[in-house]
């Protein structure tokens, strides 16, 4: 196109934009002069004009410069965090990004995972929260959970910390890349509980038990990441000042309490709660909770008041894991025994009974209610052991198994209160 | 504090206002820095929630970037149109991962969707805005910077009309004559 022309075709545009429908079209026609290619152009873009009301309205800067931000991220890879140089992203959470670094003494290299917390969050309440938590989650010595060597902030003034490196798959991933069985999964399990506990009895609360925070080594031993990290980021939650959209950034809600959605006090129980949903899955490899959207009324209503599906019921069905890091796996009876037991009839006889009766008291609605103190809780994980242990002997000896019922082995061992 | 700003780029930018395409490729990445530097600052300054005025965020790394002893207007109206310019690579580059990312079945980071939603909302397919824009561009070099600067680069018409030098009817007719041919343009593929 000439500029001629483009130039003829903006002012015939613009004189004809101020008419209307009946004026425009004769203005065209007497104005192109026969050129029906002009008039057609002209009238077209009037037309486009017409439609064209919302389009590219307001301006998307805001959006450019929140990418702008979060490429920090990418900013982040060979800078150095205290004496650690980052080599490269780990993962990204709700609250932050993890990153792999490496410390480059003479004497020895040393990798560890340096979580720095997403932007947004106050920066000197965190850290003064760091401090007052640090000698105790420090201190913590168990071979279980994943070290924390220390926190700070970065040269941008975000809060980070320092932890043990932890080269392994998620637990709900491992358990089946590796197609364990119930009984394995259940001892898996039973060690993850004995971190828990270890972390209990030192009065710390883990609030965000899930398998993207347990990863599982190649020599089968797992490890709880982020201990005590989510009362450092939101103590406003644990004040109830919180919304659930506050919570569910910082929790994902398959594995969040009623205490935890309502924004309500937190205890230990919260733990043992969020272990419940863990070990249903692991059985089952289905969540025992569905949201139908993720808004906070729907959330708090199908944690509060539904009652799941039993473990050895809910294998039958045919459905898509909708979040973590299994997401968009298609389950179906064949598909999740395949993992486990190998057949599904196998697979349900084994979760029938003690299992079924076990995971759904813990994330369940006859779960123990969240303001027990801590001793309570504690017990439970006993029982759940001790059941555990049971079940696995029964198995061994069938006459054992014939003799005691599920049911009553269980009540046997509830709390009594 | 922030560091120092780097040095040369007043003489890059005014060695690209010559005529010199190089400066340009050494400019974008310092010019880049610098603004996602001021975006990470401003947002950690003031309230995390709070929305970037583009004018105050570009003419702050103008500023720190450009030394005004050696430079005139249009060296302003072309760093602004840089800006806005790089406010479109950054978010068509993006969608265009996203587009890749939706193919492949790639997870997306959690992060970088709440920014993308926003477009799906206003329903701009931005990849193939930028591809209509090319084409405006060899037509009509001005309109295509307008648009540039309103809608990725967030000025208002009054300040596109500052920068150009040109009156605001200017701007206003210009625009409207663009939003129509890249509304037929994008409607016609
Ligand atoms: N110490 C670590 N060693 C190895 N990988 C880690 C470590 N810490 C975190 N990761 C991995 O990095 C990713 C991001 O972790 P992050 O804790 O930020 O998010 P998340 O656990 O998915 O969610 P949340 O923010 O709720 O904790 C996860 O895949 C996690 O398993
Ligand atoms: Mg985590």
């Amino acid at each position: 196109m000439t500029p001629e022309r483009w130039q003829r075709i903006n002012e015939m545009f613009h004189a004809a934009l101020v008419l209307d429908g009946q004026e425009r079209s004769a203005f065209l026609v007497a104005h192109s002069a026969g050129d029906d290619v002009l008039r057609a152009k002209v009238a077209a873009l009037l037309a486009s004009h017409d439609q064209a009301e919302g389009f590219i309205q307001g301006s998307v800067f805001g959006d450019a410069a929140q990418l702008l931000v979060e490429d920090e991220a990418q900013a982040m890879i060979g800078q150095h965090i205290g004496l650690y140089k980052i080599t490269r992203e780990i993962g990204r959470g709700g609250m932050g990004t993890v990153y792999l670094a490496t410390r480059d003494d003479d004497q020895y290299e040393k990798q560890v995972a340096i979580k720095v917390v997403r932007r947004g969050m106050d920066t000197d309440l965190v850290l003064a929260r760091f401090r007052n938590e640090r000698q105790i989650l420090a201190g913590f010595d168990h071979p279980n959970i994943a070290r924390l060597f220390d926190g700070g902030s970065t040269e941008t003034g975000l809060p980070y910390f320092i932890m043990e490196y932890i080269e392994g798959q998620a637990i709900d991933e491992f358990c089946d890349t590796e197609r364990l069985s119930t009984s394995a999964r259940l001892e898996l399990f039973r060690t993850v509980c004995s971190a828990v506990q270890y972390a209990h009895q030192n009065l710390v609360i883990h609030r965000d038990i899930k398998p993207s925070n347990i990863l599982v080594t190649a020599a089968g031993v797992p490890k709880l990441l982020d201990f005590g990290i989510a009362k450092l980021l939101h103590a406003e939650a644990s004040r109830g000042a919180a919304t659930t959209a506050m919570v569910q950034r910082l929790m994902t809600p398959e594995y969040a309490s009623p205490e935890q959605v309502r924004g309500e006090h937190v205890t230990t129980v919260s733990d043992v709660y969020s272990l419940g949903v863990l070990l249903y899955e692991l059985l089952s490899g289905h969540s025992p909770y569905h949201f139908k959207t993720l808004l906070d009324q729907d959330i708090v209503q199908v944690i509060s008041d539904s009652e799941p599906e039993k473990p050895s019921t809910v294998i039958n069905r045919i459905e898509e894991v909708t979040t973590g890091g299994r997401k968009g796996k298609k389950l179906t009876p064949e598909s999740v025994s395949k993992t486990r037991d190998g057949r599904p009839e196998k697979l349900r006889r084994k979760l029938a009974g003690d299992l079924d009766n076990i995971v759904l008291s813990q994330c369940g609605k006859s779960r123990p209610a969240g303001t027990l103190p801590s001793g309570n809780s504690l017990k439970t994980f006993a029982d759940t052991w001790t059941v555990c242990r049971l079940w696995r002997a029964k198995r061994r000896s069938p006459t054992a198994q014939r003799s005691s019922s599920g049911e009553t082995l269980w009540r046997s061992l509830r709390p009594q209160s | 504090m922030l560091d120092p700003a780097p040095t040369g780029v007043t003489q890059l930018l005014v060695n690209w206002s010559n005529g010199d395409k190089a400066a340009l490729d050494e400019m974008l990445p310092l010019v880049y820095q610098e603004l996602r530097r001021i975006a990470v600052n401003r947002l950690r300054r003031e309230n995390p929630n709070h929305t970037l005025q583009p004018t105050a965020l570009v003419n702050e790394a103008y500023l720190r970037l450009i030394d005004q002893r050696d430079v005139n207007w249009q060296n302003r109206a072309q760093f602004f149109g840089l800006a806005a310019e790089m406010m479109r690579r950054i978010l068509v580059n993006h969608a265009l991962h996203r587009q890749a990312a939706k193919r492949g079945g790639g997870a997306l980071r959690v992060s970088l969707e709440v920014a993308v939603n926003s477009f799906e909302q206003k329903d701009v397919n931005l990849v193939a805005l930028d591809e209509a824009l090319k084409n405006l561009a060899t037509i009509d070099p001005r309109q295509c910077r307008i648009v540039e600067m309103k809608f990725f680069g967030g000025l208002t018409v009054a300040e596109i009309a500052e920068v150009l030098q040109v009156s605001s009817d200017t701007i206003e007719r210009d625009w409207k004559m663009a939003r129509a041919w890249l509304h037929l343009e994008i409607s016609n593929r």
